[in-house]
C-alpha cells in the first residue's frame, strides 16, 4: 500500500490549516517582530504543503512541487530582508517591539 | 528692400541688451553705449529724410513679411514697415528727441543701468509706432512703449511720481482698449464681408485705406468705431476733457522723460488720427470734424486760460501744450490742404519747442530746486545765456513769425477759416493768450531786480547747451525756411485730406 | 539803380547780418571793439545812404508809378494732380514790392534809425548793456524794413509781428526796473490784441481770394499767392466776390474785412482804444521811444491803411475817420496835463498818429501818409531832445526844471523848431502835413454834414496840440530854473553825437515838406492817386476814372451799410445814372476841396497861434492861472490827470476778470475733471474693495469649505490607522473570514 491510499489529501490539508493557523497566531499574538518572522514562515511552509498535496493528488505532475522549491528560495530571501529591517529597527529604537512600532498611525 | 526702418526701430532695443548685460556699476559704459545706440537711429532718420522721395504718393523704404498666421481662422498679422510724408518727420523727431533725452539725463544716479534700458526701449516704442502700417503691429508698439514710460515717471520721478505714473498709465491703456476693440471690429467685418477684404488684410493700414475698402465703412457702427479709435487717440493728444494726466506726468517727471512725453507722446495721438481715423474712416470723420472742431477750440482757449493760472512753471508749459495741440485738431477738422499741413507741421514744431521749454525748465529746476514762478525774479542778471534761450523757446512758442511754430499756426487758421470761420477766429485768441502767459511768465521769472538768493546761480554749462542748441536752430531754420519740411509732407497729406473730401461731398 | 533787387537786399540784409553777428559774438564771448556799436550804426547808415540813391532815382526818373517786384517761392501748397504733376495749389512768396510808398518809409526808417543810432552811442554810453542795445536795434531796423518792403500781406504781418517782439526787446532793456518790465509785457500783449483783428481781416480777405486761384492751374507762381497786395486789389476791385451763403456777418463782409484790417493798425499805431501801451513804453531808453514810438513803428499802422487804402470801404473809412479823430483829440487833453516831459510827448504823438488815421479815413490818402513823413522827423526830434534833456538832468520830471535854454542852447533850438513844426506854424513841415489833413477832412465835412464833428475833433485837437507843446517848451527851457540843485549839476550842451542827430533832424523838420506853398505838392505828386488807389482804367459810362472812386461815389452812398457789393458795369442803373451827372459832381468837388483848403489853412493857423499864446499866458506870463482853471474844470482836469481811467477801466473789466476766469479754470479742471477722472479711480478701488470682501467671503468660502469638509472627515477616519501592524494583520484576517464566509452565504 502506497502512501498515496494510506493517507488521503484531506490529512494533509488538515496540517496545512494547523500551521497556518499557528502561523497566523504568532504573528498576531507576540509583540517580539523576530518570532512574528518566525509565524509568517510558519504560513509559508503552509502553502508549500498545501501545493505539494494538491500537486501530488490532483494535478498528477511535479508543478506544485516547482512552485514549493521557488517559495522556499523567495522566504529565505525574504527572511534575509526582513531580519535586516529588524535589525535596522532595533537599531533606531532600541527595541523590536512591534506594538510600540505606530509610525504609521494617522 | 532696405531694412532702414526695421533698423532704425530695433537698434535701441539692442542698446537696452546690450546695457542689460553690463554691470550696474559701469555707469559710463553704459551712458556711452546709450549714446550710441540713439545717434545710430538719429543718422539712420537724418539719412531717410534725405532720401525720402518727396513726389512719391505711397509708403516709402517698405518692409513687409507675414509675421503671425492662422490659416485656419483667415488671420494674418504681418511685419510691415513704412514711412509716408506723416510718419517720416515723426521718425526724424523721435530720433532727435531721444539723442537729446540721453543727454538731458545724463546726470541721472539713481539706477542708471535701468534707466537707460527703459529709455532704449521706449525709444524702439516710438519708433514702432510711426513705422508700422500693419494695425496689430502698431498696437503692440503703442502697449510696448506705455511700460517704460510707467516705470520711468514711476521711479524716477517727483514726490507724487507713483500717483502720475498709474495714472498716465491706466488712462492710456483705457484708450488702448478702445483702439483693441475698433480693430477687432476691422477683422470681423473683414470676415463677413471677404469678397470686399480678405480678413488676411484686415489689419493691413495700406489696405483697409483703399478707396474700394473704405467705401464699405459706412454708417452708424462705423461712426461709434471712429469715436471709439478717436477717444483712444484723444487721450494721447490730450483733448478736453482727457487731459488732466498730462500735468500730473510732466510735473513728477523727470526732465528728459517729459521732452519724450511732450515732444513725441503727444503726437501720437494726432498721428494716430492721420493715419488711422482720417483716411479708413473718412466718412465718420467729415461726420465728426464739427466736433472735431470743437474739441480743438476748446483745447486751445481752454489751455492757454489754464495755463495763465498755473504757478509751477512746468505746470504751465504743459498746459500751453494741451493748448498748441488744440491747432492739429482745429486744423484736421478743417481739412483743406493749408489746414491739413498746419496741424501736421504743428506736430513737428510743437515737438521742437515743448522739449526746449522743459529742457529749460529742467535746467532751473536742477539749479533753484523749485518751480514757482512767483519766487523767481531777475534771474537775467546771473543767467544771461539761458535768458535768451528762453526768450527764443518762448517766443516760438507765442508763435512768433520767423520762428517754426507761426508757420504752423497761421497755415492752419489760413486754411481754418473758410470751414469753421467762428471757431477759427475763437482759436485765433489763443496766440493772445500765449502771449499773455508765457510773457507774464518772462516778466516773473527773468525781469525786475536780481535776488540775493539766486546770485550764486550759475549759467547754462555744456551739456545742457549741447541739447539746448540743436532745437533751437532748428526752431530758426524751419521758421526762416518751412518748405524743408513742408515738402516731404504735402502729397501724403493730399491723400488724407481727399478721402474726408471725398466722403464730405459724397454725403 | 532802381532796376536792381540788390539794393532792397541790402538794406534790408545789413541790419540783420549785424543782429546775427552781435548775437554771435555775445554767445561766444568774444568782444566786439566798440562793443559792436559801428557794426549796427554802419548797417543802418549805409541802408540810409542806398535809401536816398533809390529815393533820388525814382524822383530824377519822373516816372511816378514805378514798381519792382521780387519774390522766393516761401511756402507753397503743392498737389499731385492727374496727370502725376506737382501743381501749386496756393502759395505765399515772400516778395519786395519797391514803387513810391515803400521808398518814402524807407528814408523814414533809415535816416530816422540812423540817427537815433548816433545818438545812441552819446546816450547810452555808460550802460552795462551798451553792445546788446544795439543789436536790438538792428533787429528793430530789420523788421521794419521787411515789413515795409513785403509786397503781401501775410509778409507784412510777419514783419509786424517781428517789430513788435524788437519793441518787446527794446521797452524792456532795462528789465530790471519793474515798470519796464511791466510795460514791455503791456506793449507785446497790447499790440497783439490789434494783431489778432488784423489777421482776422487778412483770413476774411483770403477767404474771398483764395476760391478763383485755387484750381487755375495756368497761373504763375507769383500770382499764386492769394494774400500779395496785388492779388487782393484785384479781386477787391472787381467789385464782385464770392461771400459765403449763410454768412456770420451781416454787414458786408468787405467793410468787416477793412475794420478787422484796420484794428492791427489800432493795436500799432496807438489808436484808442488801445493806446494804453504807448505811453507805458516810455519806461524804454529814450532813443527807443523816438525810434519806435514816435516815428517808425507806430507809423506802421498808417502805412498799412495808406498801403491797402483800396481795400476800405466807405463805411470802413469812416470807422477809421471817427477812430482818428477821437483818439486825435481824446489823447491831446492827456498831454495837457502829464508832467513826465516824455509823457506828453508819448500823448502828443497818440494824438498825432490819430491825426494821420483821420485824414486817411476822411479820404485824405496822400495828407495821412504826408503827415507820417513829416512827424516822423519832428517827433525823432522832440524825443531825442527830451533825450538830451534827460542826459543833462538826470530827471524826466518837468517840475524840475525850467530856464535850461542858457545850458542847453542848442537842444532848445532844435525843439523849439520842432514845436513850432508840430504845432503847425507855417512855413514848418508840420503846417503842410496838418494843413492837408484838416483840409480833407473839412471837405469831408462839407459834402456830409452829418460828420461835422469829425473837423471839430481835428481842430480843437491841433489847438491843444500847440497848447501842450508850447507848455513842454515854456515850463521845460524858459523861466526860472525850478530845481536850482539840479540845474547847476547839468551837463552844458556842445557839438557830440548828442546834439548833431538834433541838428540834421531840425534841417529835416524845416525843409522834408518841401517849405514853400508850391513845393508842397511834391508828396501829392509823389504818393499819388495812382500809387494809392491804383491805375487809372476806362470807366463804366466813358470817361477815364478810378474804379474805386466810382465804387465809393455811385455804389456806396456814404453812411450807408452796403449788404451787398454790386458789379460795376453799364447794366448798373446806378451807374448809368451817375454817369451823366459825373462831370458835374467832379466840379463841384473840386470846387468843395479848394474852399476847404482855403479855411482850413486860416483856421488852422489861428487855433496853432491860438494854443500857444493860451500857453503863453497861462505859463510864462502868469496872466491865467492853471491852478483855479484846474479847480474851476475839476471833473474835466481830474479826468486828464487819471488819463481818463482807461487803464483802470481795462484793469477792472479785462484783466481783473481775465485772471478770476483763469483761476476758476484752474480749479474747475483740478476739482472738476480732473476730479472725475480721480473720482473714477476711486470709485473703482471702493467697489474692487467690495469684490474683493465678495471673493473672500463667497467664492473663497466655498473652496475652503470643501476642503474643511475633507480635512475633518478625514480626521475621524484616521483612528482607524493606529499604527499596530498586529491590528492591521487581525483586521485582515478578520476581513478575509467575513469575505470568505459572505463568499459562501451568498453563493
Amino acid at each position: 500500500m502506497s502512501l498515496l491510499d494510506a493517507y488521503p489529501l484531506q490529512h494533509y490539508l488538515l496540517v496545512s490549516a494547523a500551521l497556518f493557523a499557528l502561523g497566523i497566531f504568532t504573528l498576531v499574538a507576540r509583540k517580539n517582530a523576530v518570532a512574528m518572522l518566525m509565524g509568517v514562515e510558519l504560513i509559508l511552509n503552509s502553502a508549500n504543503l498545501n501545493f505539494v498535496a494538491f500537486s501530488r493528488y490532483t494535478v498528477g505532475n511535479f508543478s506544485g512541487h516547482l512552485f514549493a522549491i521557488f517559495v522556499i528560495l523567495l522566504a529565505a530571501a525574504e527572511a534575509a530582508v526582513a531580519l535586516g529591517i529588524v535589525i535596522g529597527i532595533f537599531q533606531n529604537y532600541g527595541d523590536v517591539d512591534a506594538d510600540a512600532l505606530d509610525g504609521l498611525k494617522g | 528692400m532696405s531694412h532702414i526702418l526695421s533698423l532704425i526701430t530695433f537698434i535701441p532695443l539692442l542698446g537696452m541688451l546690450v546695457i542689460l548685460c553690463l554691470p550696474r556699476h559701469q555707469k559710463d559704459w553704459i551712458r556711452f553705449v546709450s549714446v550710441f545706440s540713439t545717434a545710430l537711429p538719429l543718422a539712420l532718420s537724418i539719412s531717410l529724410f534725405l532720401d525720402f522721395e518727396n513726389g512719391s504718393k505711397g509708403m516709402q523704404f517698405v518692409e513687409n513679411c507675414d509675421w503671425i498666421r492662422i490659416p485656419d481662422y483667415k488671420l494674418r498679422i504681418q511685419y510691415k514697415l513704412g514711412v509716408d510724408g506723416v510718419s517720416m518727420p515723426l521718425v526724424l523727431l523721435t530720433g532727435i528727441l531721444s539723442f537729446l533725452a540721453v543727454f538731458a539725463s545724463w546726470e541721472t544716479t539713481k539706477g542708471v543701468k535701468a534707466y537707460f534700458a527703459l529709455l532704449l526701449l521706449l525709444e524702439t516704442g516710438m519708433m514702432g509706432v510711426f513705422c508700422s502700417l500693419d494695425f496689430f503691429l502698431f498696437y503692440v508698439f503703442w502697449e510696448v512703449m506705455l511700460l517704460p514710460m510707467y516705470f520711468l515717471i514711476g521711479i524716477w520721478g517727483g514726490p507724487r511720481k507713483e500717483y502720475a505714473a498709474i495714472k498716465f498709465f491706466l488712462y492710456t491703456l483705457f484708450g488702448s482698449v478702445l483702439l483693441l476693440l475698433a480693430m477687432l471690429a476691422f477683422y470681423f467685418h473683414a470676415k463677413e464681408n471677404p469678397n470686399v477684404l480678405d480678413p488676411m488684410d484686415a489689419f493691413d493700414l495700406v489696405r483697409l485705406a483703399d478707396a474700394n475698402v473704405r467705401l464699405t465703412f459706412t454708417g452708424l457702427f462705423w461712426q461709434v468705431v471712429f469715436v471709439a479709435m478717436f477717444i483712444g487717440f484723444a487721450i494721447k493728444v490730450p483733448v478736453f476733457p482727457f487731459h488732466t494726466w498730462l500735468p500730473d506726468a510732466h510735473v513728477e517727471a523727470p526732465t528728459a522723460i517729459s521732452v519724450i512725453l511732450a515732444g513725441v507722446l503727444l503726437k501720437m495721438g494726432v498721428y494716430g488720427l492721420l493715419r488711422l481715423s482720417l483716411p479708413i474712416l473718412p466718412e465718420a470723420a467729415a461726420w465728426f470734424a464739427p466736433f472735431m472742431a470743437a474739441l480743438g477750440l476748446i483745447n486751445i482757449v481752454y489751455g492757454a486760460l489754464v495755463a495763465m493760472a498755473q504757478t509751477d512753471l512746468k505746470k504751465m508749459v504743459a498746459y500751453s501744450s494741451v493748448s498748441h495741440m488744440g491747432f492739429c485738431l482745429v486744423g484736421m477738422a478743417a481739412n483743406t490742404e493749408a489746414a491739413m499741413m498746419g496741424a501736421a507741421f504743428q506736430m513737428f514744431t510743437h515737438g521742437l519747442t515743448s522739449a526746449m521749454l522743459f529742457l529749460l525748465v529742467g535746467v532751473i529746476y536742477d539749479r533753484a530746486h523749485h518751480r514757482v514762478i512767483k519766487d523767481f525774479g531777475g534771474l537775467a542778471f546771473q543767467m544771461p545765456v539761458y535768458t535768451g534761450i528762453t526768450t527764443l523757446a518762448f517766443m516760438a512758442s507765442l508763435g512768433l513769425p520767423g520762428l517754426c511754430n507761426f508757420v504752423s499756426e497761421a497755415l492752419v487758421l489760413l486754411g481754418s477759416f473758410d470751414a469753421y470761420r467762428t471757431t477759427t477766429i475763437i482759436s485765433a485768441t489763443g496766440i493772445i493768450f500765449g502771449a499773455g502767459y508765457f510773457l507774464w511768465c518772462f516778466q516773473r521769472v527773468f525781469m525786475g531786480p536780481a535776488k540775493e538768493r539766486y546770485s550764486m546761480m550759475p549759467d547754462v554749462n555744456g551739456r545742457e547747451l549741447f541739447t539746448l542748441v540743436p532745437l533751437g536752430a532748428l526752431v530758426v531754420f524751419l521758421g526762416v525756411w518751412p518748405r524743408a519740411m513742408l515738402d516731404t509732407m504735402t502729397v501724403s497729406l493730399k491723400n488724407v485730406q481727399d478721402a474726408v473730401a471725398s466722403a464730405t461731398r459724397g454725403g | 539803380m532802381l532796376e536792381s533787387v540788390v539794393w532792397p537786399w541790402l538794406i534790408l540784409l545789413l541790419p540783420l547780418a549785424a543782429f546775427v553777428t552781435h548775437t554771435l559774438c555775445g554767445a561766444m564771448k568774444w568782444k566786439l571793439p566798440h562793443k559792436g556799436d559801428w557794426l549796427s550804426t554802419g548797417a543802418i547808415g549805409a541802408g540810409a545812404v542806398l535809401s536816398t540813391f533809390l529815393f533820388a532815382d525814382m524822383v530824377s526818373r519822373g516816372e511816378p508809378n514805378f514798381r519792382q517786384t521780387w519774390s522766393v517761392d516761401w511756402l507753397s501748397i503743392l498737389w499731385k494732380g492727374d496727370d502725376g504733376q506737382l501743381h501749386t495749389r496756393f502759395a505765399l512768396p515772400m516778395g519786395f514790392l519797391v514803387d513810391n510808398i515803400t521808398v518814402i518809409m524807407l528814408v523814414v526808417v533809415t535816416w530816422v534809425s540812423t540817427l537815433v543810432h548816433v545818438f545812441s552811442m552819446g546816450y547810452m554810453h555808460d550802460d552795462p548793456r551798451y553792445g546788446r542795445f544795439f543789436s536790438y536795434l538792428s533787429i528793430f531796423s530789420f523788421s521794419m524794413i521787411w515789413l515795409v518792403l513785403s509786397d503781401n500781406l501775410f509778409g507784412l504781418m510777419i514783419g509786424w509781428e517781428l517789430v513788435g517782439l524788437s519793441s518787446y526787446l527794446l521797452i524792456g532793456f532795462w528789465f530790471e526796473k519793474p515798470a519796464a518790465a511791466a510795460a514791455c509785457k503791456k506793449a507785446f500783449i497790447t499790440n497783439r490784441v490789434g494783431d489778432l483783428g488784423m489777421l482776422i481781416g487778412i483770413l476774411m480777405l483770403l477767404s474771398m481770394t483764395l476760391r478763383p486761384i485755387l484750381d487755375d492751374t495756368s497761373l504763375p507762381i507769383e500770382q499764386k499767392n492769394p494774400l500779395s497786395y496785388e492779388n487782393v486789389f484785384r479781386v477787391v476791385s472787381a467789385g464782385s466776390y464770392e461771400v459765403k451763403s449763410g454768412d456770420v456777418f451781416p454787414i458786408s463782409f468787405l467793410t468787416v474785412a477793412g475794420i478787422f484790417l484796420f484794428f492791427g493798425a489800432v493795436g500799432k499805431s496807438a489808436q484808442f482804444p488801445l493806446h494804453v501801451w504807448l505811453p507805458d513804453a516810455m519806461e524804454g531808453p529814450t532813443p527807443v521811444s523816438a525810434l519806435i514810438h514816435a516815428a517808425t513803428m507806430v507809423a506802421a499802422g498808417v502805412y498799412m491803411v495808406t498801403r491797402c487804402y483800396r481795400l476800405f470801404t466807405p463805411d470802413a473809412l469812416l470807422f477809421i475817420a471817427y477812430t482818428g479823430g477821437f483818439t486825435a483829440i481824446f489823447a491831446a487833453t492827456i498831454a495837457v496835463t502829464a508832467n513826465d516831459i516824455k509823457k506828453v510827448l508819448a500823448y502828443s504823438t497818440v494824438s498825432q498818429l490819430g491825426f494821420m488815421v483821420l485824414g486817411l479815413g476822411c479820404w485824405g490818402y496822400s495828407a495821412g501818409f504826408f503827415h507820417l513823413w513829416t512827424h516822423a522827423f519832428f517827433k525823432a526830434l522832440l524825443f531825442l531832445g527830451s533825450g538830451a534833456v534827460i542826459h543833462a538832468l538826470h530827471s524826466q520830471d518837468m517840475r524840475e526844471m525850467g530856464g535850461l535854454r542858457h545850458k542847453l542852447p542848442i537842444t532848445f533850438v532844435c525843439m523849439l523848431i520842432a514845436t513850432c513844426a508840430i504845432s503847425g506854424f507855417p512855413p514848418l513841415s508840420g503846417f503842410w502835413s496838418k494843413d492837408q489833413i484838416l483840409g480833407a477832412v473839412l471837405t469831408f465835412a462839407m459834402e456830409h454834414p452829418q460828420h461835422a464833428l469829425l473837423p471839430i475833433f481835428g481842430f480843437c485837437g491841433a489847438a491843444l496840440t500847440a497848447f501842450y507843446m508850447f507848455r513842454l517848451i515854456f515850463l521845460t527851457f524858459c523861466g526860472k530854473p525850478r530845481d536850482p540843485h539840479k540845474y547847476e549839476h547839468a551837463h552844458p550842451d556842445q557839438w557830440d553825437v548828442i546834439t548833431a542827430p538834433l541838428a540834421v533832424l531840425a534841417i529835416l523838420t524845416l525843409f522834408s515838406a518841401g517849405g514853400t506853398l508850391s513845393g508842397e505838392r511834391w508828396f501829392g505828386d509823389f504818393v499819388n492817386e495812382e500809387q494809392v488807389l491804383g491805375p487809372r482804367e476806362e470807366a463804366p459810362g466813358g470817361g477815364e476814372r478810378h474804379r474805386w472812386h466810382v465804387q465809393r461815389t455811385v455804389l456806396f452812398p456814404s453812411g450807408a451799410l452796403v449788404e451787398e457789393a454790386q458789379p460795376l458795369d453799364d447794366q448798373n442803373p446806378l451807374v448809368a445814372l451817375h454817369a451823366e451827372g459825373r462831370e458835374e459832381a467832379r466840379k463841384e468837388h473840386e470846387h468843395t476841396e479848394h474852399k476847404a483848403h482855403t479855411w482850413a489853412m486860416v483856421l488852422s493857423v489861428c487855433v496853432a497861434v491860438g494854443g500857444a499864446l493860451v500857453s503863453y499866458f497861462t505859463y510864462m506870463v502868469p496872466f491865467f492861472s492853471p491852478q483855479v482853471w484846474a479847480t474851476r474844470l475839476l471833473w474835466l482836469y481830474d479826468g486828464m490827470v487819471n488819463k481818463w481811467w482807461i487803464d483802470e477801466l481795462y484793469d477792472r473789466w479785462v484783466i481783473q476778470p481775465l485772471l478770476l476766469l483763469n483761476d476758476f479754470l484752474k480749479s474747475f479742471d483740478e476739482d472738476w475733471v480732473d476730479g472725475f477722472v480721480n473720482m473714477t479711480a476711486q470709485f473703482t478701488v471702493h467697489f474692487s474693495d467690495y469684490s474683493g470682501w465678495v471673493d473672500n467671503t463667497y467664492v473663497d468660502g466655498l473652496v475652503n469649505g470643501t476642503a474643511d469638509t475633507i480635512v475633518s472627515s478625514a480626521r475621524a477616519m484616521r483612528s482607524i490607522q493606529t499604527g499596530n501592524i498586529k491590528q492591521y494583520l487581525a483586521a485582515a484576517v478578520i476581513g478575509l473570514t467575513v469575505v470568505v464566509v459572505l463568499y459562501n452565504v451568498i453563493l
